[in-house]
């Protein structure tokens, strides 16, 4: 595994320079969520083709934000036509489903003549970008893939829920995981949100261990509330001894991720993954779910705060396929 | 026992039962077989089974006896399977989790679709031919495990002979089905078949993971029909049985099926008519259990392919574990008492390693008394005189008067609720005056409908938060859900360590500990929903809002006239007679399901000839809201616009019917002085 990962703007100058890049982007309500076309566009991709899908709510979503999400999605439009990176969006729905989603590949056709695709995971719920990331790195015309993500800014995220109304467990789509007994270990990567991680222990009760990814995060009141969340995970618990089952690890470390996984995986039948925590933790799951073929668990909300991120921060970016060979090959 | 033991082993924090289930021998010590196997029988017997219950019921616990790998070790444990089941006949049992598995992605990734077709026709048998394989899978499991050494205590219930499990005998049985359509052709033994059906099964997965674009022409062609597949593996189970009319009957538990149209918005209520139709076949050897929660049983009974619905008492049973542990108007039989004892014991002695007695634990948490905790409020007796409000000077000194200064503030509470109703019916004072010398307050059902109102206004009065303690008002709290007796349990415990007492002392732990606990487990409990439950948020809005002016109402009611206003009540017919009645039905449900409402039916008082049904708070919410939570009289009335109205309602809501208190400020103090009294305990 080797996985090339730095700052946009380094990435950038190490391997995108006068490539022909697809950029696909999630246009939400997240001021973030402008960052990295405006670099990619700042930087020289001034050829660069912008794709972006807006993501609409469902409507029994609860609370309904609606009216403040087109507000702040109209303005982040606003910002980016200043620099003409925006056409009509592709719209879709949140829950999505896998035929959807393949759709939504299917008519980013750009990506597939371009030589270079930036996925730009920022504002992407986990169900459309592990998707996308899974059908990018298995299909051959997709020669190189670059992920791109963009921090919220110091204020970090707002300080009550993030994301309300949450399903019931599912796999995410396109990650269906083997069935049982395989898989007898779950890895929940601990987020700021327990969501209805209940049923997701229900549903994969038929575990023999969990196993814990907390993020290193970089403010009191982020370590505070992933505390919070671990404590929820853990009080219903009988695994008394947590910590040996535990690995803290930085929050843009998704190649450490990737390999405490496989480190794990090996004294286990194999693994399933459940990505509660940040992005770029997502991200290293995601990147191990495609290799291994294991699945990924998460309970959906169907409503995200419209603060659910303060500002911007710095933008990284992961080469997770290169000349046709996915990052964990190398 | 030390602090710091006590403080690191709360036995009551594992809450998740799904914790218990697969780690076997924490089961077996931890399952109340006798009590509840024993009140539900049905779902042991050859008869298809809906298990219904709200959250944290016990559900799971009780189906995961149904699962062959369980019983296995329970009666090579134990020797014999549990008591009430051995008096049945033996079955055994397979099981599937349709989210575990991937079912709820049919439909999702449409084979249908990937055929240029646009025809349900083509998923649902996909789907149906996923399940029917999915389950040969885990029957060619059971079948081998009880060939082995570890499945000769099953094998030997069942009464199967082992010679029976060989190859040879088992093949030229399987070899005459024609619901596999030849897949299986060429297998020989019970290994090669489970490697083909896994095979195919990761076909399946593939497809819906999107990793293949077809499914191959092997699969689609050898497509299983719906319910054939397993009446082959209930007939093949009833001949290694012996056959001969000897029943061995196949059960199949199905889980998660509640969720498949939340997860699949476009399919789940075809994949959900799919299993219907299984239940629909009335199969003499096979039986399906299916747990869920209340009302997720219900919304879509119909079969796959037809209109034709699945029909209670004729298709399947339903067995309502909340119905079996609600305390019923009559107390006597009320099974939960036993079961939270039984639970807490094995808690106790089996998670903790704590030396108890049986016997010991109500004593744990002892008595309560209305009048104890009332005394609780006012230490000062001088200062008990504020629960009676401002009337008239001279009703007031009567009250004194009769009641004695020092009198429990219970007495004086009610003496004055009952002179402010007479005022509110605007009998005159000297009537007034000259009744209140025959104590009519004291009359037993007028004081006994009163008294937990009582209470709450007398904390309120002494500006103090209610005190909740004593094992029958954890037992009411409780609500006869064993989760929700298990967190008060274990909030108490941590109270007691908190404030440095031993849980296990000799004597009822202190009322301020077990209240400590009971407001904990009550904040928990309402916020729970709120985070981790499909609907949660709106429900914890619209009880924000329903549960504050219900508790704002009860505090204002001096005259406690309208005693049952705690909850409110609705016609049935208005429930589904329209839309609004449809959606405020809908919400309702839910609420019952996820143990956030609690629900019953009742008659009417009013000559309308109708059904009613009446919803109160969860009594574990009701501390929250200082809401009464043992239910009494008539609820409120409610019209189904005016519950509509609070269910869409973003700020403050009033509950009840306007009170006509202006008759109360006969005599006014300011009004203010009524609700917020100045003095304090």
């Amino acid at each position: 595994m080797r996985l090339p990962w730095g700052s946009l703007s380094e990435i950038w100058s190490l391997f995108l320079v006068n490539s022909e890049i697809c950029f696909i982007g999630c246009l939400s309500f997240e001021e973030r969520c402008r960052v990295a076309p405006l670099l990619v566009h700042a930087l020289g991709g001034r050829n660069a083709v912008f794709e972006f899908i807006q993501i609409r709510d469902p409507d029994d979503a609860f609370p309904n934000y609606s009216d403040i999400i087109e507000s702040k999605i109209a303005t982040n439009i606003e910002t980016l036509s200043a620099k003409c990176i925006t056409h009509d969006p592709f719209v879709a729905d949140l829950l999505a489903s896998e035929d959807d989603l393949l759709d939504l590949v299917d008519q980013t056709t750009d990506a597939k003549r371009r030589k270079t695709v930036v996925l730009d995971i920022t504002s992407f719920p986990k169900r459309f970008f592990c998707f996308f990331l899974k059908r990018f790195l298995l299909e051959d015309a997709f020669r190189n893939v670059v992920v791109t993500y963009t921090e919220p800014g110091p204020d970090g995220h707002t300080q009550g829920h993030l994301a309300y109304d949450p399903l019931p467990c599912d796999h995410l789509p396109g990650f269906a995981g083997p069935l049982p007994p395989e898989a007898d270990h779950l890895v929940i990567s601990v987020g700021f949100e327990t969501l209805n991680i209940n049923s997701l222990l229900e549903v994969y009760r038929d575990r023999k261990q969990t196993k814990l990814i907390c993020a290193f995060p970089p403010d009191r009141g982020a370590v505070r509330r992933q505390w919070n969340t671990l404590r929820q995970i853990t009080s219903g618990r009988t695994e008394t001894n947590i910590r040996s089952h535990m690995e803290v690890m930085a929050l843009w470390d998704a190649e450490l991720v990737y390999l405490t996984l496989d480190r794990w995986s090996r004294s286990a039948n194999g693994l399933a993954l459940a990505p509660f925590g940040p992005k770029q933790h997502s991200l290293g799951m995601t990147l191990f779910a495609i290799e291994t073929d294991c699945g990924l668990y998460y309970t959906q909300p169907k409503s995200y705060d419209p603060e659910y991120s303060k500002g911007s921060g710095n933008s990284w970016a992961y080469v997770v396929k290169w000349d046709g060979l996915p990052c964990y090959r190398r | 026992m030390s602090q710091e033991r006590a403080r690191t082993r709360n036995p009551f924090q594992d809450l998740l039962v799904t914790e218990l289930i697969e780690n076997f021998t924490q089961y077996r010590q931890m399952f109340s077989e006798k009590i509840l196997v024993g009140e539900t029988l049905e779902v042991f017997q050859a008869s298809n089974v809906v298990l219904s219950g709200p959250l944290g019921s016990g559900k799971s616990m009780l189906l995961n006896l149904v699962r062959y790998p369980v019983i296995a070790r329970w009666i090579s444990d134990s020797g014999t399977p549990p008591t009430p089941i051995k008096l049945l006949p033996a079955f055994f049992g397979i099981s599937i989790n349709l989210t575990r598995v991937g079912v709820s992605a049919f439909g999702r990734r449409s084979v249908a679709k990937s055929f240029g077709r646009d025809d349900e026709f083509y998923d649902a048998s996909a789907a149906a031919d996923f399940i029917n394989h999915y389950l040969f899978r885990e029957f060619t499991s059971g079948l081998k495990f009880l060939r082995e050494a570890k499945g000769r205590s099953l094998r030997e219930w069942l009464q199967i002979d082992r010679e029976c499990l060989s190859d040879d005998w088992i093949f030229p049985k399987l070899s005459k089905w024609s619901a596999w359509f030849d897949y299986y052709r060429g297998a020989k033994t019970l290994e090669e078949l489970s490697e083909r059906c896994t095979a195919r099964l990761e076909v399946w997965r593939s497809f819906l993971n999107a990793n293949i674009d077809k499914v191959p022409d092997s699969v689609w062609s050898t497509k299983s029909s719906d319910t054939v597949p397993l009446h082959e593996m209930g007939n093949l189970l009833e001949l290694l049985g012996g056959g001969g009319g000897k029943k061995l009957p196949l059960f199949v538990v199905i889980d998660q099926y509640e969720e498949l149209p939340k997860l699949n918005r476009p399919f789940g209520i075809v994949l959900q008519r799919i299993v219907n139709t299984l239940v629909k076949a009335r199969d003499p050897v096979v039986f399906y259990k299916i747990g869920a929660r209340t009302y997720d049983w219900g919304k879509e009974l119909r079969v796959w392919g037809s209109d034709s619905p699945i029909e209670v008492r004729r298709d399947y049973v339903v067995v309502d574990l909340g119905d079996v542990l609600m305390r019923k108007e009559n107390s006597n039989g009320w099974l939960f008492p036993k079961l939270a004892t039984d639970v807490a014991y094995r808690r106790l002695t089996v998670q903790g390693h704590f030396k108890v007695r049986r016997s010991q634990i109500e004593d744990m948490l002892g008595p309560w008394s209305p009048e104890k905790e009332a005394g609780l409020y006012f230490r000062n007796k001088n200062r008990r005189v504020a629960v009676i409000p401002k009337i008239s000077e001279s009703v007031r000194g009567r009250i004194i008067a009769i009641c004695g200064k020092h009198a429990s503030p219970l007495q004086l509470r009610l003496a004055s609720a009952w002179a402010i109703e007479q005022i509110q019916k605007r009998v005159p004072e000297s009537v007034i005056l000259s009744k209140l010398s025959g104590r009519p307050w004291s009359r037993q059902w007028w004081a006994k409908e009163r008294k937990e109102i009582a209470l709450i206004q007398i904390a309120s009065f002494a500006n103090q938060k209610r005190l909740y303690f004593g094992w029958n008002t954890v037992l009411y709290l409780s609500g006869a859900n064993i989760s929700a007796f298990l967190m008060i349990c274990s909030e108490i415990w941590d109270s007691a360590t908190r404030m440095d007492v031993s849980p296990l002392r000799r004597k009822a732990l202190p009322y301020r500990v077990q209240s400590d606990g009971i407001w904990n487990a009550s904040k928990n409990w309402y916020e729970r929903d709120k985070i981790e439950n499909a609907g949660g948020t709106r429900r914890y809005q619209v009880v924000n809002n329903l549960g504050s002016a219900i508790g704002d109402f009860v505090v204002r009611d001096l005259g406690i006239s309208n005693p049952g206003h705690t909850g409110f009540s609705l016609r049935e017919t208005d429930l589904f007679n329209s839309q609004e009645g449809q959606q405020v039905a809908l919400f309702l449900n839910e609420a019952v399901s996820w143990a956030v409402f609690e629900e019953r039916r009742h008659k009417s008082k009013q000559r309308e000839g109708a059904a009613r049904r009446k919803w109160y708070l969860h009594p574990l919410i009701s501390p929250t809201f200082s809401v009464p939570f043992r239910r009494v009289k008539e609820p409120f009335y409610a019209a189904i616009d005016q519950v509509s109205q609070w269910l869409k309602a973003t700020g403050q809501i009033r509950f009840g019917k306007e009170k006509n208190i202006s008759a109360a400020k006969v005599q006014p103090p300011a009004q203010q002085s009524l609700w917020q009294p100045k003095e304090g305990a």
